[in-house]
């Protein structure tokens, strides 16, 4: 005579403390006539409970879940199964000795039960934990006899239409029948999902009081994870067995009573995208349902949020091409920024609907001409801002808006609605962000907090370097949540060690306001030629830089050259071949923004050219401050100065020991791949697909657990 | 504890999850099996926790049209809607 087998199946989670009390307990029950295995399956833990089983309770299988899923775990258990009856239960609990004999007291009534529920109290006092599940009504479920006394009134066996999967043994044929747990719950309510499919299906669900498992209620699991996921279930629980309620379930939801629009809107998307990718569900449902939805949901999100809920729908259903909107209200300069913003635009134009906004007018293919980069793929609009039209502003400046009733910038606020993901390329702080996925790019915090601060909607706070993240903190009280360095591309195979001249080179705008502080680098190398005339000899300073007409600080800079009466070449304005070639022959590269300046705004942020040189085995000498800081290993792959007598003596250094400028500059070369097109490429292509996991709906799941 | 191991896999066995593979001509493939990614061979995962690998039950274009239809509908006249 064979004996049924019986698979015992629990799902752990960092449940060390359990574990010897669970698997002790089921070691001395009743197994007279069964063939029992053990299986666990781990959803991760860290607690080393994993290797305490495998060395103290060798008859226990053990798997491994490669996610914190709950339900997932119980499709691999099951699956890994042999039995022809399979437990569910909790670890955080003892067996009583006839616990597995009381399920078949059951099962031996008739063919057709599927599932038969243990009597399941709680371990302290003995009161009743659950015996069976019941719907109280709008969708929420309760333990029958929940903290009731274990009184007559349970002592009978019963039918149940749910019962709980804190201990509950299945026939195999009715899990074949039913298939898969959905891993879409993860936890908590897909007892009751699986318990209504069950029925569905035909099967019968039983409570068997002679089964009895002592539980630990919550033991681990916390009260905030229970309620974020029996909030959110619920949704998905009515999305899938009573579609149409779904528009009547959000007054009655715990998320909507406690102001919790967040999870509701999650919930609701997840829900929907369910109900769509559910089998039972036919269109017009779907349809009735939508329209149902359309018609309550501004009442309760907002009439914005409930626009974005559908928009973001078609894109989660895969109905369209994901939209992306990128505003640059200084999108007419060729600077920095606006590389920076045109360098992500050319990815993402690879793969979504890509629209560029400007205030003034500017072409995509400029863009090309600046920076070599090809944005015609994607579509521009410009929006004038009468506010500065008004005003005669060509530029928008937020500064100029201080006490006006209404934002000016509502205008770029409604056109963001339109896209999935919206870019705030250019730090312009009042936008209100309406899109689905939101990304601000910092290039600095020039602006203090103010009137129609907005920075803190975005879902994403991007900023250039930890010298600009660090004012962020400061100015903004604000965390970016990622940092993405400048993308720098000045790469030349005929750049080399080997191949270089006498030269020094800086290559820096002439800003009027003389902040990249050419003036003094002609005084320190005046000096250097002066105090050390042999070993500066041969040796030539060259300044390169763009510069506006009729510039003041141009023509000072001519005279301070002048006067050095030493070996200064100023390049004005050179095409970016020219450039090149200057960073191919220069030896030693210098760079100054920032130097004895307070205001913070003033250093540099970043400092491209500096990577450009390294990218040449041009050995940086550059200021101390800000984003160089990051940038240059001091010693190593450059050196870092905090005054012109260190600029000079650091310089010498290079100019005099051959051996080391060479050493120096294949350090330099090595360190500014870091700062490559190719890394920011692959940083950039990390933060969308978090961003589009983002715009998938998907959950953003509190730390997760087990036992309920 | 495993980290890494090669395993010769039977080409129609498609249930086991691999963080990486390559292909080899003739009637096997070679799995670099990831430690938590081993799964019993009648494993067959069911429904994803990602939006793009569940399947629409539901006629597309009638949808498409719908929530087109829908957000149609939405006018935004009062600025409060912005905040």
């Amino acid at each position: 005579m064979s004996f049924p087998r019986v698979t015992i199946l629990t799902v752990t989670f960092n449940a060390m403390d359990f574990l010897e009390g669970f698997f002790n307990s089921i070691g001395a029950s009743n197994q007279h006539g069964l063939d029992v295995e053990i299986l666990m399956v781990d959803n991760g833990s860290n607690d080393g409970s994993v290797n305490w089983v495998r060395e103290h309770c060798r008859q226990v299988r053990i798997l491994e879940n490669d996610e914190n899923n709950y339900a997932r775990a119980l499709n691999l258990g099951i699956a890994s199964s042999q039995g022809d009856y399979v437990v569910i239960a909790n670890n955080d609990a003892t067996v009583d000795s006839e616990w597995l004999q009381g399920f078949f007291d059951i099962f031996r009534t008739d063919e057709n039960i599927g599932a038969v529920q243990s009597k399941i109290l709680f371990s302290e006092n003995k009161k009743i934990n659950s015996v069976g599940v019941e719907e109280i009504g709008q969708f929420y479920f309760r333990d029958i006899g929940f903290e009731g006394e274990d009184s007559p009134r349970y002592a009978n066996a019963a039918e149940r239409e749910y019962v709980s999967g804190g201990s509950v043994m299945f026939r195999r044929q009715c899990l074949e029948d039913v298939g898969d747990w959905d891993e879409d719950f993860i936890m908590f309510v897909e007892d009751m999902d699986y318990s209504i499919r069950c029925r569905k299906a035909g099967w019968k669900l039983w409570y068997s009081p002679s089964s009895i498992l002592f539980h630990q209620y919550h033991g681990s699991s916390s009260e905030k994870l229970c309620d974020f996921f029996c909030t959110r279930n619920r949704f998905l629980f009515v999305a899938k067995h009573f579609p149409l309620e779904l528009p009547s379930c959000i007054e009655t939801s715990h998320c909507y009573e406690a102001g919790q629009y967040d999870l509701l809107y999650r919930s609701l998307l997840h829900s929907m995208r369910k109900m769509c990718t559910y089998h039972d569900t036919d269109t017009d449902t779907v349809t009735m349902v939508l329209r149902a939805l359309k018609e309550c949901l501004p009442g309760y999100i907002g009439a914005c949020s409930a626009y974005t809920f559908f928009s973001q729908l078609e894109v989660i259903l895969g109905l369209r091409k994901i939209r992306v909107g990128i505003y640059d209200h200084a999108g007419h300069f060729a600077g920095g920024g606006q590389r920076y913003v045109a360098e992500m635009a050319a990815i993402l134009q690879d793969r979504y609907d890509v629209t560029y906004i400007f205030n003034n007018d500017v072409q995509l293919s400029d863009f090309k001409d600046w920076f070599d980069i090809d944005l015609t793929p994607s579509a521009m609009k410009i929006i004038k801002i009468p506010f500065f039209e008004e005003r005669g502003c060509y530029t928008p400046n937020e500064s100029m808006v201080v006490n006006e009733a209404e934002n000016p910038f509502d205008i770029i606020s409604w056109e963001s609605l339109n896209y999935d993901i919206f870019i705030n390329a250019n730090m312009l702080g009042k936008v209100n962000p309406l899109s689905a996925v939101s990304l601000f790019v910092c290039h600095f915090p020039d602006q203090e907090k103010e009137n129609f601060f907005q920075v803190d909607r975005y879902d994403h706070l991007i900023v250039n370097s930890d010298y600009t993240g660090g004012w962020v903190k400061k100015r903004w009280q604000l965390n970016p949540s990622d940092k993405l360095y400048p993308p720098v591309n000045m790469y030349n195979p005929d750049s080399g060690p080997d191949e270089k001249n006498n030269i020094i080179l800086s290559v820096s705008r002439f800003e009027v306001s003389g902040s990249k502080k050419q003036i003094e680098l002609v005084r320190a190398f005046s000096e250097m030629c002066v105090d050390y005339p042999v070993q500066t000899r041969g040796w030539k300073l060259v300044l390169v830089g763009g510069s506006t007409p009729d510039n003041m600080y141009l023509e000072s800079l001519k005279e301070a050259i002048a006067e050095a009466q030493c070996p200064i070449e100023l390049v004005v304005n050179a095409a970016v071949c020219d450039i090149k070639e200057w960073y191919r022959v220069a030896a030693v590269f210098w760079h100054a923004c920032g130097l004895d300046e307070i205001q913070p705004e003033l250093v540099e942020h970043f400092g491209m050219t500096t990577v450009e040189a390294m990218q040449n085995y041009c050995v940086p000498v550059v200021i101390d401050g800000g984003g160089q800081k990051e940038i240059v290993e001091h010693e190593y792959s450059g050196y870092r100065f905090s005054s012109l007598d260190d600029l000079k003596m650091y310089s010498l250094t290079l100019i005099g020991d051959e051996g080391r400028r060479k050493m120096m500059a294949e350090c330099a070369f090595e360190r500014s791949h870091l700062f490559s097109k190719d890394v920011f490429k692959i940083k950039f292509e990390k933060l969308l697909a978090q961003v589009e996991l983002e715009l998938s709906g998907k959950d953003s799941l509190p730390g997760a657990a087990t036992n309920t | 504890m495993w980290n890494s191991v090669w395993v010769e896999v039977d080409k129609r066995v498609t249930n086991i999850r691999a963080k990486m593979f390559s292909t080899i001509s003739g009637d096997s493939f070679f799995v670099q099996l990831d430690k938590r990614k081993v799964f019993p061979v009648s494993y067959r995962p069911t429904t994803s926790t990602t939006a793009s690998s569940a399947k629409l039950q539901v006629d597309v274009i009638v949808l498409a049209s719908e929530l087109k239809s829908i957000r149609s509908t939405f006018v935004f006249p009062e600025q409060k809607d912005l905040k």
